[in-house]
């Protein structure tokens, strides 16, 4: 997980800022000064105050000490991050104080708080006063005041990690006169918080709002040139202003140049950065000008109101003003939609004006959009041909800024904002996003800091809109239907629930989004009861697809087709909602032992991946992903994880039909695939796709590939059967379609199970346990074209036993009658009584088939009592060929809890594997033991002692019985069984 | 009989296939080896029994994970008095060398039958296809045939595909052989159209099938023209047996799968045949979806309790079981009689329980067995031996021409041989005589060697 915490992300990487807060002050102070303090009001209720005005959380606590002496104590049994002193502290003076307080904790900072610089009787020429004393401030009634010092002390602390995690911008003020200091600093920083939170109205949801806060540029005070240069040196490529007094310490000693040396040094270094000189002595203006450099005197009784328009014009806070060249203006943007929005129509000579003074590239940097600024100010006005290229570059940028802006987010989004250019992810409505969203949200979410991705297939999620699942139940409340709730049939609940309007504005949400967004769509639901690492309740609730075909917009910007669209999107929510109680889902609940009153519903609407073929669309590709094996093959392991990939909509994996299995890291692997007769025999034949020619909730198709042949889709996925040489061609021949995906699988036309590799580590490391990834592929037409892996759905991976091995002591090892380092499988498995035994020592493979049929008698019988059996035998399992093992089909041994394979120098063959037979076992967890002569143990002489109840077939097949039900245990993870009998 | 078996035992006591096979071979010739003193004299018993020629290989390889593995090569040269050494060959885990030399022993004789010049082999490795990628395969392909190479020509020894090795493996192999020896040559059959393989090869089996019933009833004086047929099983063989049976003029009333059998009175027409092809081969299906597509055929599943199939028990002139082996057991032999059959021609190898079989001759209707009756595959691979040689391509008009000249052929061998040995009309006797006296008699001309 921490490398996935450690990343820069767009939001997540504010997690991590401003980590060093300042959370504890020690005030020490006599109780007169605490008195004189508290005459402007209580300190801790004015530091509160005005974290909750700025919405800032975690005020810090504020303690207090009469002396010294007292601090010290105080010091020794709890720790401080500030301890603001005033000069008179009891018998010791604040210095004294600062240097014990340093030896007890280096890290926290003193600060000396003076009513006035005369009170400390110290020689403001020497000024710094002592380096244990780490700023030194004077006392103001302002009530930012305080708050601007504590922010100050954190910004120093947080600067080097903020601006190396999230590139945050600093400002750096030098000036040496605490009395300037202390007035300054609470204007600066109701500047900057002001941009800040101007800046938040653009974040998406309010996590990320405040969230975003944590990214507020940084003010450094510099006290002296040395410290100035420093500063400046160590953080230059944040740095998007600098403040200088005119006169202060340079070499300990004051100079009075030092401010016009200082920024003309700087100016060198970066002709385009905003310079001010704040100065005492008006007559320096004309020489820092030249530098240039702005420059405003001290005592301007308007300095605030300077300081203001300072920052909007030079520092690109606030709105984005356009201008003329004269000064008019010709409109404004707030944020960067509205800025996109403009400069589509912006006059020619406001776009060259502000193009040439780098306004746009400084607008975003006071927004902390540093590398578009950057890329911005490396492009002067010159190097456009013209002002339409200027003008399409920067609406293109800062459209790709938005697009980024919002990527693994989702958006709170009221219908009329909503924009499928730019969001992926929205939620309209209040309320939980149900289990299905939240997943889909978490791995959006941790997508973008997925470093193996490989080139040439893109990853993005369909365009998704989750109703919030108050929805569910104000629809409920404002139509009474709580009434059917415990009703029983089905029937009665969905036309309840069809005959109800939608809330209004949820209706007025979606019509907003259907006017965007068009084309087919999945409606789904997403329970608050899936969120679990249990049951995936796959299958459980309703999900319809709808063709959402637009009818053109009319020439009054009428939507002809708009509300027949939002008809049938209404009903397929409601259905979804039906299906909340339906018989089904009670049952399930009940199954789960879940409270079904407890169940509300979000739903997802997501636009269904896929391409119209003829009266058909559907995806090129879809499958679920699972990044655990419980059946791995030599060379793969469990943890390579198995993807079942299909032609068409995903119904076909998910519903367990003919797909295709393959470990995503080994492709090539595909033991279901050997042969000619194993491919005919394995492949995929049929597949889902929406019929397109129906109106409303459109009809999924169940198609023949055969029917699909000529699909571009088909022509670029299938290998081909040539009858005539028993020979499949990879590619588009004449002959027969045989779906191989070898295109993709084989000869990389997209790097999919690279992409599945990379996913599915990146989400099992991020949810922490096995998970299973619903992914559907658009391939494009074009071999240049840009193919894109969808990411439907994560969950967790359904276990017998969740998110849990099976331990297998030493105790059972050598108990167990039998036990096999070669056992696919998971679980605990009891209750198995009866035991079919083919003794290998007396069978001879030409009587394979008799014995087989045999078997077959004897399980209907077992079947039929009820008694599920395992079958210990000989070679191969299910094989066809009788010379590898008993040739028994699913249906012979329907009733079977487990298997024992016997490999020996006589029967020396792999496991069953890939075959329909193997499919099932796998499908239905059945145990799959093998025991290899010479490593795995096996027996015999238990075996021959348990009671013979049957011999279907004389000398060859025993059908045995136990007094009491055998244990098998199946470890998944380390492929190792044990069976230990009563 | 038991001097040859002690011998064959005695010197590789493990091959039990093989002693098997030897075993049925000397049964089955001896009234040759009684009216043929100089056979006993110049041990050919003791010769045939014995491969000329044994190879044994190392075939190293890389796997995709860059690890080595260690398979064994065999092929067995097994007789080439007839001809170049002519056999599969076997990608198997199963195989060792007892099943290779048991399956080119009855090759020497399969061969023969055909009446073409071809010598009997047999090869194949323990490696196991399933699960290997392509390059896998064609690693160890190539890795195989780099021994290999040295001991086979296309006057030497002509391997060809079998369980394990398709048209994939043979242009693997192929490729590697044409790069050692720089030549193109009919050093393989089963070769791909489009560089030296034959036209009709999977119909060969069928056709040849066919062709071998209208000589038998040709030899009484009739024909197919109107004859119904039941034909079981609906795989490849099956296929085209019925194609050419419609061709003839028969009339197909059933076919079978694993799950039952179809049985459609008004006959199998073109259009349900190809219907059928499609099914079967591309889509896979069960031979019971026939009858929702044609109505008018009855649908029977496999019932495990009946001791016969009732397939068997419709009334028809010919039967052609081309299902599995001893799909016909005692009882369906009586059934077949009692249905008016007077002709069983096998599709299938062994698909006739022995008591079955002795029926039959008892009853002495015509009973094709399988090794000449299906001989039709191994004498398409000659023909494509002849057309590499030719440097020629033959229309398929041609190859089916000559297939139907072989089974011709085969079936006068066939009856010369058992009106030789006091077995007219008997195919069983008359096969297993024709093959092996052609070639031990081959072998006393050709000197010890």
């Amino acid at each position: 997980m921490e490398s996935y915490l450690g990343v820069d992300s767009h939001f997540k990487v504010y997690h991590d800022l401003m980590q060093d807060k300042v959370a504890n002050i020690l005030l020490v102070s006599s109780p007169y000064d605490a008195f004189i303090m508290e005459e402007d009001g209580s300190l801790a209720h004015r530091i509160i105050h005005e974290f909750q005005g700025l919405n800032l959380s975690h005020p810090p606590r504020l303690r207090w000490a009469a002396s010294a002496r007292e601090a010290l104590h105080i010091l020794q049994l709890q720790r401080f991050d500030l301890v603001v002193t005033m000069p008179q502290v009891g018998e010791m003076d604040c210095f004294s104080l600062a240097r014990e307080v340093k030896k007890i904790d280096p890290a926290t900072a003193v600060i000396l708080l003076a009513h006035s610089l005369a009170s400390t009787g110290l020689d403001p020429e020497s000024l710094p006063c002592d380096e244990v004393i780490d700023r030194f401030f004077i006392w103001s009634i302002n009530p930012a005041f305080f708050l601007a010092i504590i922010k100050n002390i954190e910004d120093h602390r947080n600067v080097a990690a903020d601006t190396r995690r999230a590139q945050v911008r600093v400002m750096i003020v030098v000036e040496d006169s605490p009395l300037f200091a202390s007035h300054f600093l609470p204007i600066l920083y109701k500047e900057v918080v002001a941009q800040t939170l101007r800046v938040l109205d653009e974040g998406l949801n309010d996590e990320h709002r405040l969230l975003k806060k944590r990214a507020r540029p940084k003010i450094l005070l510099a006290t002296s040139y040395e410290q100035a240069w420093q500063l400046y040196g160590e953080y230059r490529e944040y740095v998007f202003c600098v403040i200088a007094d005119g006169r202060f310490p340079q070499g300990c000693r004051l100079d009075p140049l030092a401010g016009q040396k200082l920024l003309s040094l700087i100016r060198a270094d970066n002709p385009s950065l905003p310079l001010l000189m704040l100065s005492s002595e008006k007559e320096r203006e004309a020489v820092v000008e030249k530098i240039p450099a702005l420059f405003f005197t001290k005592d301007d009784p308007a300095l605030e109101a300077r300081i203001h328009s300072f920052c909007l014009d030079h520092l690109g806070f606030g709105d984005f003003i356009f201008r003329y060249p004269d000064g008019t203006t010709a409109g404004g943007a707030a944020t960067f939609a509205a800025l996109e929005k403009e400069l589509l129509k912006l006059p020619e000579a406001s776009l060259l004006f502000h193009g040439r003074q780098d306004d746009f590239a400084t607008w975003l940097m006071a927004r902390s959009e540093v590398e578009l600024a950057k890329e911005l100010f490396a492009r002067p006005l010159a190097s456009f041909a013209d002002p339409a290229e200027l003008r399409s570059f920067l609406v293109q940028r800062i459209h790709n800024l938005r697009k980024q802006q919002q990527l693994g987010v989702v958006v709170q989004c009221q219908g009329r904002e909503y924009d499928p250019e730019i969001m992926d992810f929205v939620k309209v409505g209040t309320g939980a996003m149900g289990g299905k969203a939240r997943g889909l949200a978490f791995i959006a979410n941790v997508l973008p800091r997925c470093r193996d991705l490989p080139q040439g297939l893109q990853v993005r999620f369909p365009k998704s809109v989750v109703i919030g699942a108050d929805a569910f139940s104000r629809f409920v409340a404002e139509n009474s239907l709580a009434r059917l709730q415990d009703e029983e049939d089905d029937e009665i609940i969905v036309q309840g629930f069809l005959h109800c309007p939608l809330p209004a504005w949820l209706l007025s949400d979606l019509r907003a989004i259907l006017r965007k967004l068009t084309g087919p769509l999945s409606v789904r639901s997403s329970s608050l009861m899936e969120d679990g690492h249990s049951r995936p309740y796959a299958g459980i609730y309703k999900t319809c697809m709808l063709a959402n075909q637009a009818g053109g917009q009319g020439a009054a910007g009428a939507w002809p087709g708009l509300e027949r669209r939002l008809a049938d999107l209404g009903r397929a929510v409601k259905l979804v909602w039906a299906s909340t109680w339906s018989a089904g889902a009670k049952a399930y609940n009940r199954s789960l032992a879940n409270n079904q009153q407890a169940d509300q519903m979000a739903v997802i609407i997501q636009q269904l991946v896929g391409r119209q073929s003829g009266d058909f669309f559907y995806p090129a590709m879809s499958g679920v992903a699972l990044s655990h094996n419980y059946y791995p093959i030599a060379p793969m392991t469990a943890g390579d994880g198995v993807v079942h990939l299909a032609l068409g909509l995903g119904k076909t994996v998910v519903d367990g039909e003919k797909s295709l299995r393959f470990s995503p890291k080994y492709p090539q692997t595909l033991p279901q695939f050997s042969t000619v007769d194993d491919i005919l025999a394995n492949c995929q034949r049929h597949f889902y796709g929406l019929d397109m020619g129906e109106e409303g909730e459109s009809r999924l198709v169940r198609r023949q590939l055969s029917e699909a042949e000529e699909d571009e889709v088909v022509v670029r996925l299938a290998s081909t059967y040539i009858a005539a040489e028993h020979r499949i061609r990879d590619g588009h021949h004449k002959g027969m379609a045989v779906l191989t995906f070898a295109p993709v699988l084989k000869y990389g036309l997209i790097p999919l199970p690279q992409a599945l590799v990379a996913l599915l580590a990146m989400a099992r490391e991020a949810m922490g346990c096995p998970v299973e990834i619903e992914f559907a592929v658009d391939l494009a037409n074009d071999p240049r074209g840009e193919s894109v892996l969808y990411i439907l759905q994560l969950r967790p991976l359904v276990t017998g036993v969740p998110g849990q091995g099976v331990d297998i002591s030493a105790e059972e090892e050598a108990a167990a009658f039998c036990s096999s380092s070669q056992a696919l499988g998971q679980g605990v498995f009891q209750g198995i009584s009866d035991i079919l035994y083919v003794d290998p020592d007396s069978f001879e493979p030409g009587s394979s088939r008799a014995v087989a049929a045999k078997i077959s008698e004897t399980n209907a019988r077992l079947t039929r009592q009820g008694r599920p059996y395992l079958l210990i035998g000989p070679g191969r399992w299910g094989s066809a060929d009788p010379w590898l093992g008993i040739p028994v089909q699913w249906q012979d041994i329907s009733g079977v809890a487990a298997f024992i394979e016997l490999q020996s120098s006589q029967w020396p063959v792999d496991p069953s594997q890939g075959s329909h037979f193997f499919q099932n076992i796998t499908a239905m967890g059945i145990p799959y033991v093998t025991v290899k002569e010479g490593r795995d143990h096996l027996d015999l002489a238990w075996l021959a002692a348990r009671e013979v109840v049957a011999r279907p077939q004389s000398g060859l097949l025993k059908h045995l019985r136990l007094a009491e039900g055998l244990v098998i245990k199946v470890d998944p993870y380390n492929s190792r069984c044990v069976m230990v009998g009563p | 009989m038991s001097e040859i078996m002690e011998v064959v035992a005695a010197r590789d006591p493990e091959q039990g296939e093989f002693h098997q096979a030897v075993a049925e071979v000397v049964a089955a010739v001896q009234p040759v080896l009684e009216r043929n003193p100089e056979y006993r004299r110049l041990g050919v018993l003791r010769r045939i029994v014995e491969p000329e020629r044994v190879i044994i290989f190392r075939v190293p390889w890389l796997d995709d994970q860059e690890e080595v593995q260690v398979n064994r090569g065999f092929r067995v040269e097994m007789n080439s008095a007839l001809g170049p050494y002519k056999g599969g060959l076997r990608f198997h885990p199963s195989v060792n060398l007892g099943i290779i030399k048991f399956l080119a022993f009855e090759q020497v004789f399969k061969n023969s039958l055909t009446t073409l010049s071809l010598g009997g082999g047999k090869g194949g490795s323990d490696f196991n296809p399933k699960g290997k990628s392509d390059n896998e395969v064609m690693r160890f392909c190539q890795s195989f045939m780099v021994e290999l190479a040295r001991h086979i020509g296309p006057n030497t020894d002509v391997p060809a595909g079998d369980i394990g090795v398709g048209a994939r493996e043979i242009g693997y192999l192929f490729g590697m052989y044409k790069r050692l020896r720089n030549e193109f040559s009919g050093v393989l059959t089963g070769k791909s159209l489009a560089w030296g393989g034959s036209l009709v090869r999977p119909e060969a089996t069928g056709y040849g099938l066919v062709y071998f019933a209208a000589e038998m009833l040709a030899s009484k004086g009739d024909n197919l023209q109107d004859k119904v047929c039941l034909v079981s099983g609906s795989g490849n063989v099956a296929q085209h047996t019925c194609a050419k049976l419609l061709e003839l003029g028969a009339k197909v009333v059933s076919l079978s799968d694993s799950s039952g059998y179809i049985y459609d009175e008004a006959g199998l027409s073109q259009e349900k045949l190809a219907w059928l092809m499609r099914h079967k081969n591309y889509q896979r299906g069960r031979i019971k979806d026939y009858v929702e597509k044609f109505p008018d055929a009855v649908y029977t599943p496999v019932d495990p309790q009946l001791d016969h199939n009732p397939l068997w028990a419709h009334a028809a002139h010919c039967a052609f079981p081309c299902a599995t082996e001893n799909e016909i057991n005692s009882q369906d032999g009586a059934n077949l009689m009692g249905a008016g059959v007077k002709l069983v021609c096998e599709g299938a190898n062994m698909p006739c329980v022995p008591a079955a079989v002795d029926l039959f001759v008892e009853e002495g209707i015509l009973y094709g067995p399988g090794k000449a009756a299906n001989a039709g595959g191994v004498a398409v691979s000659g023909l494509e031996m002849a057309q590499n040689s030719m440097r020629l391509n033959w229309p398929a008009a041609e190859v089916t021409a000559r297939l139907r000249q072989i089974m011709k052929s085969i079936h006068r061998s066939c009856v010369d041989a058992a009106s030789e040995y006091g077995q007219p009309g008997n195919y069983v006797a008359g096969a297993n005589i024709a093959g092996f006296t052609k070639v031990v008699n081959a072998m006393l001309d050709q000197g010890l060697v």
